[in-house]
Order: C-alpha cells, then structure tokens, then sequence
C-alpha cells in the first residue's frame, strides 16, 4: 500500500520537475545556455495568478490567462533586454548564466517587495485525497498530473509535426544552417521563449495552488528542474519529462528506506553520478561543443 | 582582447544590476529609520531573518522595533541622543548571522546587537559577540543551547526546552505513549524535538518515527507516508516557519492521518488559524505564557494595530512583546551605562520583576528570561486552555 503511495508522490513532484526542465531544455537547445530565468517566470506566474484571483477578485481561468501574459511578456523583456545584448556582445555562455542568476535575484527581490514575505495561499478547501488501489490523491494533485502530462504530449506533437516545431529543432541543430536556408532566428528564438515561459508558468501556477506561495520558492525549483534536464539529457524536451519523473520517483522512493533528511542528497548524488558516468544524460546526444563546432 | 573587454563590462554590469536588487532590499530593511539626521546617535544593531521564509516574521518584528524607537525618540531619546536601529539580515542560519554579526560590530561599530531572531542566528552570532565584548540580546530565539552560548548572551524570551518537555508529557497524560515526529531541519526545530523525545522516552512513551523536512523543501508526502506506516498514537510537529507549518498540516490531513497533533506556539500564530484552521484544530501546543488582556500587552497590541493596520499572521502576538521590551530594556541600560558593554552586562543581569508588554522580567544567572511555557489547545479555530 504504502508502494503505490510513494510512486504517487513521486509523479507529483517529477511532473513539476519535468514541467520546469523542459522550460530549461527548450531554452537551451535554441540559445544554448543554461538561463535560470523560468526560476523567475515559475514565481512571476504564480504571484500574478494569485493576484487577479484573490487579491483582484477576478474569475480563476481569467486570472491564469492574465498571468500567463504577465509571465511571457516578462520572459520576452529578460530575452530583448539581457540576453540579446549579451548574445550580440557575443558573451560565452557563462556570463550568460551569471546574467540569469541576477535576473532571476532581482524578479525575486520584486516580488517580496511587492507582496511582502508572509505566505499566501489560494485557500483552496483541504480535504482528505480520493483513496484509490491503496494510495491517496486529491482532486488538484489529479489536475497536476494530468495537466502536465497534456501540455508534454501537445509539446512533442508541436516539436515534430508543426513547421515552427521544425524550425525550431533545425536552429537548435544549426543556426547558421538554419538563418540561411530562411528560417527566421529571431522569431524562431521569441517562440522558444514564450514556450518556455509557458511551461514554467502553468508549473508556478500549480504549485501555488498544490502548495502555497512565497518569494523564494523559485530556488529549488530551479535545482531540481536543472537537475532533472541534465539527467534526461540536456537541450532534449521529452527527456525532461523522463529526468524529471526519475528525480520524483528516486527521491520519494529512496527516503522510505533512507533517513529523510537525504532527500535532496539523493536528486543530486543522482546529478552527479549522470555527470561522471553520461555526462550527456539519458537521452543526449550533441554536446554543446559539438552543436557550435 | 575584444570578448575579455565586454565580458568585463557584462560582469560589471551584472554587479550593478545585484546592487540594485541588494539596494532594493535593504531600503525596504531600512524603511522607516532614516528619520534621524543628528550625528548624535545611538547606534544599534539588530539581526533577524528578512529574507526567505522567515521574513514572514522578520518583517513585523521590524515593525514593533520602529515602533519602540520612535517612541523613544520621540520622548527626548536616551540622554538627548536618538537611538537608531541598524537592520541586519540574518536570513534564519548561523552562517549568514555570523556575517551580518561581523558587519554590524566591525563596519558599523555597534556595541548592543537585539537578536538574532532564529535560534540559528543567536547561535551564529553568539560567538563574535562574545569575542567582541558586544551584547547580544534575544526578543525571540527559544534554543536551550542558547543558555550556555556565553557570557554576553542575553534573552528575554524563554528557553523552549520547556515547551517540548511540557508537550511530551501531555501527551503521555493523555495516553499517547507511541509517537510519530515530523520537525524541520533547523536549529531550533531539531532542539525542541530533542528534548521532547528525551522527556517522552524517559516518561515511558516511544518515538516510533523521528521524520524531518528541509527547509526549502515544500512535499512532505513522503515522510508523511512513512509516518502512517508507523501507525502511531499521535504525531509531534514542529515547524520554523508558519509556511512550512501550513504545508506539514495540510499535507498530512490530505493523506488522511487523522491523529492527534501536538507542537509548537505556531499553531497559535494568526496565518494558521486562518488559513489552515480545520487542519489545526484540536492541536496541543506549549507556548510562552503572554495574556494578551494585560493592560500594557493590550496597550502594545493596539498600538500596532493602529500604526500598522492589522497585527501581523505569522507569529503568536508573545514575540511581538518580548521584541517591544527589549528595546526599552536596553535603551534603559544605555541611559545608565552608556555604551560600556561590561556595565550594560551587570545591569541586564540584575533585571528582577520588571513589568513590560510581555508581563514580568526576571533574568536568570544564565542571562535567560525566567519565564514558562505554558499549554494550550486549539478549540474551535482559538487557542484556549489545555
């Protein structure tokens, strides 16, 4: 009985951790560094949903609608206003990551000063989970599983079967090759951003209503999601969902038999046995120098 | 030569745009203190978490101390001079407490630091406090560590030994002999546990799970199912922070775990009351004895009401007292030592009955306050009697 629980509280966390890892890999296969900006995003998301909701009033699909604007469009301004002019400068992917981090800092330090640092929640009725084969779930970590489930099968059909999915697969294999045979980088690279800010806002925006919201809770959403994209495979969409469901399920599982405390030692010894023995992941294929080179 | 030029300035400009941030957070620290342009100061340090989720009661004690300085200043400050409050962020952990500690003694040349707020951060901070001969002074850190952590070490709050003592021995009255644990990796969190589990192995119950959670971390499933699979009589929660505390309640009600809950005073605190009442309700907690009906509590409480709006969710009202008079109580040692430290220490040890927002001051030997916790229960959304 308990089994069944624990693989239950592992899809719960890994479908967030795939949702947020696959808003990284998207990023990177386009532009090709490791942007810790939809840690920002997953917060901006979640307060402005909070925001129209509650704070506003206004109906809830309205208030994600609203939020998920808010979030792209501030996703889209870190790209135009940070990234291209470091990218232009032609800074290495470093000090690109740095940038992110301070971005990522200063959404954070916004949002504190905007709506203070006492927890909020969305006041949904607690009620004891639906008790099925011996595990329990409730009725919003249902709609979590399922939303995020949807959103990677429409994402992979995007990918492949759409000509923007093309294109952009085309411009994360080669850019040059790409911008040449007319495919249009900076449109192609506005799309990846709005995807991604996608992903980490509907993850922002479930997590605010499974568990509550506070300034910081980007951090380790970040941690695990980089986590997670790195042991899929990084730059590799659908291996995010796997990575992400590996960390959930590993880190539930293994604190059953290990002491609790080990529960983030278990994501990361996980990182950094990926990152001696497949360095490229589960899924990787192209290694960055190989990509550019 | 070219990239090394702009990968200078990129950094560059990356240390500008941190700045900013750092700039934004502390004006919002230091909010409400810059209303003193005499070089007649009286500087004090104060050191509390005002980021991450204990900011959810760094900010409000922030409020209670403006409160008390501008009172005092107000009223002729200490010997003419005002007294001005250097805010430090401690961040709830010994580390960055340490720093900010280092900050306030070396940089700002403070002599009298009220806090840390965490126990961590008293902890962190008691060290280079001793060293410097700086007086640290608690309004809210309930560690028993902290009676031994030296000889400059002051608090007016009590020592939660008790609580925990207090909390594994109701639980033994009330036949609760097999107990689960779910507390948070802190310092004070951990501290409490031990001794709750000391007092209820030694009274005759068991510990048949002894659970933790991180700090950043926000899914406790896990451990709540291991906790199920122990079947105990009663489970004992202790969190840091009214966040995590929310959470751990919800979390455990949702996975069905109908047990009694006993643990700490933020059961009581006004968030959880609101937000997660039904899931707290029945709860048995010890916290530090306060009767919000005093008249100088009362008088305290309106104040902040008044000047602030609402009284603040994330802490039992106690801290907000026990905060207000240690900032009376050590503006009244400088009026009568000055700044010399030593001089200050005597007088502190000396504080005997003395009536405040909280009720009666006396400190112990150890520089602790001599005051208990005393239990309670959430009955109908409300704490009351045990």
């Amino acid at each position: 009985m308990a089994f069944t629980q624990l693989i239950v509280n592992g899809l719960i966390a890994g479908a967030i951790y795939a949702l947020i890892a696959s808003s990284f890999s998207l990023i990177f296969n386009i532009i090709k560094f490791m942007d810790l900006s939809p840690g920002a995003i997953f917060v901006t998301a979640a307060f402005s949903a909070y925001a129209f909701n509650i704070i506003l009033g206004l109906p809830f699909p309205i208030a994600v609608i609203l939020a998920l604007i808010v979030s792209i469009t501030v996703s889209l301004l870190i790209n135009k206003l940070v990234y291209q002019p470091l990218i232009n400068k032609k800074s290495n992917s470093f000090t690109l990551l740095l940038a992110s981090f301070g971005v990522f800092l200063i959404v954070t330090g916004f949002i504190l000063l905007i709506f203070g640092a006492e927890v909020k929640t969305f006041g949904l009725p607690i009620t004891k989970g639906y008790e099925v084969l011996g595990f329990i779930i409730t009725k919003t970590q249902i709609i979590l599983i399922i939303t995020s489930f949807i959103i990677f099968i429409a994402l992979h059909l995007f990918m492949k079967k759409t000509k923007l999915g093309k294109a952009m697969r085309a411009m994360s294999d080669n850019k040059q090759v790409a911008s040449i045979v007319g495919i249009d980088v900076k449109k192609i690279t506005n799309i990846t951003f709005i995807l991604a800010a996608f992903l980490a806002s509907i993850a922002g925006i479930l997590v605010a209503l499974e568990q509550n919201l506070e300034h910081n809770m980007g951090f380790l959403v970040i941690l695990k999601g980089l986590t997670a994209s790195v042991i899929g495979g990084i730059g590799n969409v659908p291996a995010a969902l796997i990575g992400g469901l590996i960390i959930g399920l590993v880190e539930n599982i293994g604190i059953w038999y290990l002491p609790s405390g080990y529960k983030d030692a278990i994501a990361f010894v996980i990182l950094i046995i990926f990152l001696i023995f497949r360095p490229k992941g589960l899924f990787g294929t192209k290694t960055r120098e190989e990509n550019s080179g | 030569m070219e990239r090394k030029i702009n990968t200078s300035r990129v950094v560059g400009t990356l240390v500008i745009l941190i700045a900013i941030v750092a700039i934004i957070v502390g004006c919002t620290a230091q909010s409400g203190n810059n209303n003193s342009d005499s070089n007649e100061e009286i500087k004090l340090g104060w050191l509390g978490p005002l980021s991450g989720d204990a900011a959810a009661y760094g900010e409000p004690l922030q409020q209670v101390v403006n409160l008390a300085v501008e009172e005092i200043n107000n009223n002729g400050g200490i010997k003419g001079k005002k007294l001005k409050v250097i805010f430090e962020d401690g961040k709830c952990e010994g580390k960055e407490a340490l720093s900010a500690t280092q900050k306030l003694i070396n940089i700002d040349g403070v002599k009298i630091i009220l806090g840390g707020t965490c126990s961590g951060e008293t902890l962190g901070a008691a060290p280079a406090a001793e060293q410097n001969k700086v007086i640290l002074f608690s309004a809210g850190s309930g560690s028993p560590d902290i009676t031994k952590s030296g000889d400059y070490v002051f608090r007016n709050f009590p020592s939660d030994a008790t609580s925990g003592s207090k909390v594994a021995k109701a639980a033994i009255d009330n036949k609760h002999k097999k107990i689960a644990i779910l507390a948070e990796q802190t310092e004070y969190a951990q501290a409490v546990k031990n001794v709750f589990k000391t007092t209820l192995t030694n009274s005759g119950g068991s510990v048949v799970i002894d659970e933790s959670y991180a700090s950043d971390g926000n899914d406790y499933r896990t451990q709540i199912t291991k906790i199920k699979a122990a079947n105990p009589d009663a489970i004992y929660v202790v969190a840091q922070t009214p966040a995590k505390y929310g959470l751990a309640l919800k979390q455990i009600r949702e996975l069905g775990v109908n047990q009694q809950i006993y643990t700490n005073e933020f059961a009581a605190a006004g968030d959880i009351l609101k937000d997660y009442s039904k899931e707290v309700e029945g709860a048995i907690y010890a916290v530090p004895y306060f009767n919000e009906n005093e008249q100088k509590s009362k008088e305290l409480l309106d104040k902040l009401k008044a000047k602030y709006g609402k009284l603040s969710g994330a802490l039992p009202p106690v801290y907000l007292a026990t905060q207000y008079d240690a900032v009376y109580l050590l503006s009244e040692s400088i009026e009568k030592c000055d700044l010399n430290t030593d001089c200050i220490k005597t007088e502190l040890y000396k504080v005997k009955n003395r009536e405040g927002a909280t009720g009666t001051l006396t400190i112990d030997q150890n520089g602790d306050a001599v005051f208990e916790y005393v239990l309670k229960k959430i009955v109908n959304g409300k704490e009351s009697e045990a």
